[in-house]
């Protein structure tokens, strides 16, 4: 907004008036780390992305980050039982995708994981996650609010979804998508309309709103919840006149989940704003960065048209 | 057993006929312009007792005896003897002369009490005529400057006038002027701080071993008077400067019995530069920033028994740029017209009234009625006005921002001393406090829209205290001070309250050197919430609540003082300091972020702070000054920041060192030089970078790659380049027929020595790598001024 650029624009007026010089220091801490990213769900496939991280005064800042490639990842289940992940590159030119992966392996929720990750001139690398339970959305209730700010195209709608929150410390992130479609015959002529969105929530009580949320999802913990009778009530745009497919998603997901994004989200957010606090991300990997979480989604499929 | 009670009667009625007590009591004041003297010594040279002037120069001194010799003193003014033969109370009014010696220069205005006679730790009392004389940045007299050449008080960034006292935040120091609270001390985004030094009279820092009378702040009370205003005749004195210029008149209303006092200072470089800048963009764009701020005070004794103040402090900052267009389109179809204007502002309005009453020799009141606030505004307005031809249709848009925060009090308070006797002083007192808060509201306007409000609505909160403490001693060895401050806060739906115990004792080694020890207890239910830590304007002033609690802190302090002779006085103090409820924006916060409520953008938390200030000083001869050092650590701990672990306060400055000089090369001329280390400050530096998450296929819609995340180790985790800098003055005075002049030439920062104010990682070009860059904010700055009395 205006007011904030000229804030800025007076703040940096005084940084104008000072001398800028630029130090030769030992700035600490500038050896390369191995960097883990990695998120588990219940699916037959686990994938391991790995990465070097850089000293601040190493390169410049938008340069892509090394691979890790040759290392030795593996996964120890509940059970004890070691897997050792595969690796494989699928990068193409200014898409970089390559990771470590793990196939045939059922992960179930409650169990807890282990991962370590081994490579030469580097520490080794470990964290361990326990994939949540998945809970079960118990029904959602939708109710049109009307036309949305006066667009003739879409309406607002109010969605209820509950659900039963188990006892303890425990966290969700509610998601989906809008798929419509509609078929237009005119004269010989047949048109096939599609249409794709994301579900864009937006939670009703304000407390559960996080603006700086890169995704369009509503992430929270439970302390705020009312156990077995807990409900998330959002908001959403529906477009009239197709036939729609509406997924929501309820995942329950880990805390490092969600203290991951809960700090790497508002870090990015904030990044340029020389007024706000500094953001420290969480990470839950030993003798390295980035972070190692879980997940286990319900979702619904909830077919609906609004007409005119 | 009939003959002992007979005989204890005898021996009472006996005592009380020969040794019957008798005070002398009145007020002391300067012979030139009748001002108060603070803390004058009263000595009763026979008995070697005596008592000292209070804020507004009344003592009290009981004796057993008609005759008594009693000595004033008071540094800088020549001593007289007052030899008494008095059978009831009777009431004596002094006026010392300022002393004539020629050879031996002293620094007027000190107090007489040496450093190791009373109970008071961490006191520093600094003569206003030796802050004058301290070389300051661009010629500008600063108080607070000075003050942050002290031991235990550390300054923040470069330039900056917030005071850090012994690990506490600058909204920790209580500052009073005349007994007012001043929410925000500082000019030019806190490079200056507002008060005039033409138009203050004292100015006391305690930092430690706080006496019950004071409260309100964990961290330190800087009390701050105002000049009373000559009684005896017109004067005047000025002072033009690169910065600033400023004009301060005083004198009678009515000889000895009312005075007045009015001081103006404003900035003009805007003045200078506004026909420049408005030639260069052809009458289109004006560009400023200037200050004022104006002193009054009008002063009336009704009778030797009652006295009013009447007290007022207005001062503003304003920075603005207004930009004016206008065209006639092609073809003729219309005109159009442009104007937009931004700026903001800041300021501080302060008004008090003060009646003095002496109910009888031994009891002495003062009532207070006062007034502060503290305004911030930032805005901008647009307006676009389109006249098409032949003139009919007028377009008009419009678009304004505003933003508001501040915070204003009433309050009453009352103030008793008491003196029964030379072994007791009793004082007690309560004050009430109305606040209003108002803690960020963000307004906008725009043709055809409603208008939009965000932020929070003021609140209204009252605070309330008391307090009890005694002065006393105990044989000739051992002084306490002993007291109790209680205050409570009404805040929402919920009351805080908090006892405070303050205590404080004395053991007198020899008549020179005495060892000192404190414990005190304090409490704070206002906060200040600060991004920068650099003074801006944009700090916010807010209650306790009932979500948010207020601070507390206990210190306990231990020290060795001796009054080593030819002027020299010793102190060495150690002191431990915990803080509680000390809030803190959390990780990510920002204060612009006005959606949001203030209380879910703090997190309250812990501090600490431990050290060692050895002061060595020198207040008589024709050199004075003071060499300082402190060691010391501060460190903080949240729950939500920096995970939970303790980490260093960004102005942990572990070593300060501070040499102030001032020497008279003769009547006319003289020299000052101030020479001030500090370890470099802390602040938070990524020390990696790595790529953020990857998305698995399923994850949402959103691909991070090329996304990265900045690690830091810690908050605070990189201690920037340590602080140095020399400043020079010289003065070359004249007496003149109407009065004296001064030439004052100095140098801030004589070896341009490049002080961090700021750091941040920025990619060199020339080096084609990415480094730590610094931004430094003074150089060399040479400046004059030229001030006069008259």
């Amino acid at each position: 907004m205006k007011t904030r650029y000229y804030t800025i624009s007076i703040l940096s007026f005084l940084a104008l008036m000072s001398c800028e010089q630029f130090l030769e220091v030992d700035l600490p801490g500038q050896e390369p780390k191995l960097v883990l990213n990695s998120l588990i769900e219940p699916s037959d496939t686990v994938k391991v992305f790995l990465t070097q991280s850089r000293g601040v005064l190493s390169g410049k800042e938008y340069d892509e980050f090394d691979l890790v490639k040759d290392a030795t990842v593996q996964l120890k289940d509940g059970t004890g039982k070691i897997y050792t992940l595969d690796y494989i590159d699928r990068s193409r030119p200014y898409d970089t995708n390559a990771f470590y992966y793990l196939s045939g392996k059922d992960l179930a929720g409650g169990e807890s994981f282990e991962i370590s990750v081994a490579k030469e001139g580097f520490p080794t690398i470990s964290s361990e996650e326990v994939l949540p339970q998945k809970v079960i959305i118990k029904s959602i209730e939708m109710t049109n609010l009307g036309s949305n700010g006066g667009l003739d195209t879409e309406d607002v709608f109010e969605v209820v979804v509950k659900f039963s929150d188990p006892p303890g410390k425990d966290f969700y992130e509610i998601s989906g998508e809008i798929l419509g479609q509609d078929i237009f015959v005119n004269g010989g002529d047949t048109t096939y309309f599609f249409y794709s969105s994301a579900l864009y929530p937006k939670p009703v009580n304000p407390i559960y709103e996080k603006d700086y949320l890169l995704r369009n999802v509503i992430l929270f913990r439970d302390n705020l919840l009312n156990g077995t009778e807990s409900e998330m009530v959002f908001r959403t745009s529906i477009r009239r006149n197709l036939d729609m497919k509406v997924t929501i998603r309820l995942s329950h997901v880990s805390e490092s989940y969600y203290r991951y994004y809960d700090t790497a989200d508002l870090q990015q957010y904030n990044s340029g704003d020389i007024l706000s606090q500094p953001v420290l991300v969480y990470t839950n990997i030993k003798n390295g960065l980035g972070i190692f979480k879980a997940r286990n989604t319900d979702e619904r499929v909830i077919e609906i048209r609004v007409d005119d | 057993m009939k003959r002992t009670l007979l005989f204890s009667c005898f021996f009472l009625i006996y005592f009380f006929t020969f040794a019957q007590k008798v005070t002398v009591s009145g007020t002391v004041k300067d012979a030139t312009n009748g001002e108060s003297l603070i803390g004058v010594n009263v000595f009763d040279k026979k008995n070697s007792k005596g008592s000292v002037t209070n804020n507004y120069g009344f003592f009290s001194y009981s004796f057993f005896d008609t005759d008594v010799e009693l000595v004033f003193s008071y540094v800088g003014y020549e001593s007289i003897v007052v030899a008494l033969n008095v059978e009831k109370d009777t009431l004596l009014n002094v006026e010392l002369q300022q002393s004539g010696v020629l050879n031996e220069v002293v620094i007027v205005g000190q107090k007489a009490d040496p450093i190791q006679e009373s109970t008071l730790m961490g006191v520093v009392n600094v003569p206003i005529r030796e802050i004058k004389n301290i070389p300051a940045l661009m010629g500008e007299v600063d108080i607070f400057k000075v003050l942050q050449l002290l031991p235990g008080v550390q300054s923040g960034a470069e330039g900056a006038s917030g005071l850090y006292v012994r690990g506490g935040s600058p909204d920790q120091n209580l500052v009073l002027l005349d007994g007012v609270p001043v929410y925000n001390a500082s000019h030019l985004f806190g490079f200056f701080s507002v008060f005039n030094a033409d138009a203050i009279n004292n100015v006391e820092l305690i930092k430690g071993g706080f006496p019950a009378r004071y409260g309100g702040r964990l961290s330190s009370v800087i009390d701050i008077t105002m000049k009373e205003g000559n009684m005896k005749k017109f004067q005047g004195e000025s002072s033009v400067g690169l910065i600033s210029s400023k004009l301060t008149l005083e004198g009678p209303i009515v000889k000895d019995k009312t005075s007045f006092l009015l001081s103006g200072r404003r900035t003009y470089l805007d003045l200078i530069a506004r026909p420049i800048i408005r030639k260069q963009s052809e009458g289109q764009e004006d560009v400023g920033y200037y200050f004022y701020d104006v002193n009054a005070k009008i002063n009336h004794i009704f009778n030797p028994k009652n006295r009013l103040y009447l007290s007022y402090y207005g001062g503003n900052d304003v920075a603005y740029s207004t930009y004016n267009s206008s065209r006639e389109n092609s073809g003729n179809s219309g005109s159009f017209k442009s104007s937009e204007e931004a700026g903001l502002g800041w300021g501080n309005s302060i008004a008090a009234i003060r009646w003095n009453h002496i109910f009888n020799q031994r009891l002495f009141a003062n009532f207070t009625g006062t007034f502060t606030e503290y305004k911030f505004n930032l805005f901008s307005e647009s307006e676009d006005v389109f006249t098409e031809n032949p003139g009919s249709n007028v377009t008009r848009n419009f678009y304004s921002a505003n933003y508001f925060s501040g915070i204003r009090d009433f309050a009453l308070k009352a103030d008793f001393d008491f003196i029964p006797n030379p072994q007791h002083y009793i004082r007690w007192g309560g004050m009430m406090i109305d606040h209003r808060f108002s803690p960020g509201v963000f307004v906008t306007r725009e043709s055809e829209r409603p208008e939009t409000r965000e932020g929070v609505a003021p609140s209204d909160s009252q605070e309330f205290s008391m307090y009890l403490e005694d002065d006393f001693n105990i044989g000739d060895r051992w002084k306490f001070n002993v007291g109790a401050h209680f205050s409570g806060f009404i805040a929402d739906t919920k009351t805080y309250s908090s006892f405070q115990p303050r205590i404080a004792m004395r053991y007198l080694l020899d008549p020179s050197s005495s060892i000192k020890l404190s414990y005190v207890q304090m409490a704070q239910f206002v906060h200040l919430l600060t991004n920068a830590g650099l003074g801006l304007p944009t700090d916010l002033w807010v209650p306790s609540t009932d979500q948010i609690g207020p601070q507390e802190s206990w210190q306990v302090a231990a020290g060795y003082f001796k009054s080593l002779g030819y002027g020299l006085e010793f102190s060495a103090e150690a002191y431990y300091k915990t803080m509680d409820g000390v809030i803190e924006y959390q990780d990510g916060a920002s204060f612009l972020n006005t959606s949001a409520d203030w209380q879910d953008k703090v997190t309250s938390g812990q501090g600490r702070s431990y050290g060692l200030e050895v002061l060595l000083q020198k207040k008589t001869g024709r050199t004075t000054g003071w060499i300082g050092y402190t060691l010391s650590k501060t460190e903080r701990r949240f729950d939500e920041i920096n995970f939970g672990d303790w980490f260093p306060f960004r102005y942990d400055r572990r070593h300060d060192v501070s040499v102030t000089a001032v020497h008279k090369l003769s009547d006319k001329i003289d020299i000052s030089g101030t020479w001030v280390f500090g370890s470099g400050s802390f602040v938070t530096v990524p020390t990696q970078r790595y790529q953020n998450s990857f998305t698995v296929i399923n994850d949402s819609n959103f691909n991070y790659n090329g996304l990265s995340v900045d690690y830091f180790e810690s908050r605070n985790n990189f201690q920037m380049r340590n602080y140095h800098r020399l400043d020079i003055g010289i003065n070359f005075n004249k007496v003149k027929k109407w009065g004296e002049r001064t030439w004052n030439v100095s140098v801030y920062n004589m070896y341009s020595r490049q002080n961090p104010f700021y750091m941040d990682i920025a990619y060199n070009y020339d080096l084609q790598r990415s480094q730590l860059r610094q931004f430094s904010l003074f150089p060399i700055v040479p400046s004059v001024s030229y001030r006069f009395t008259f």
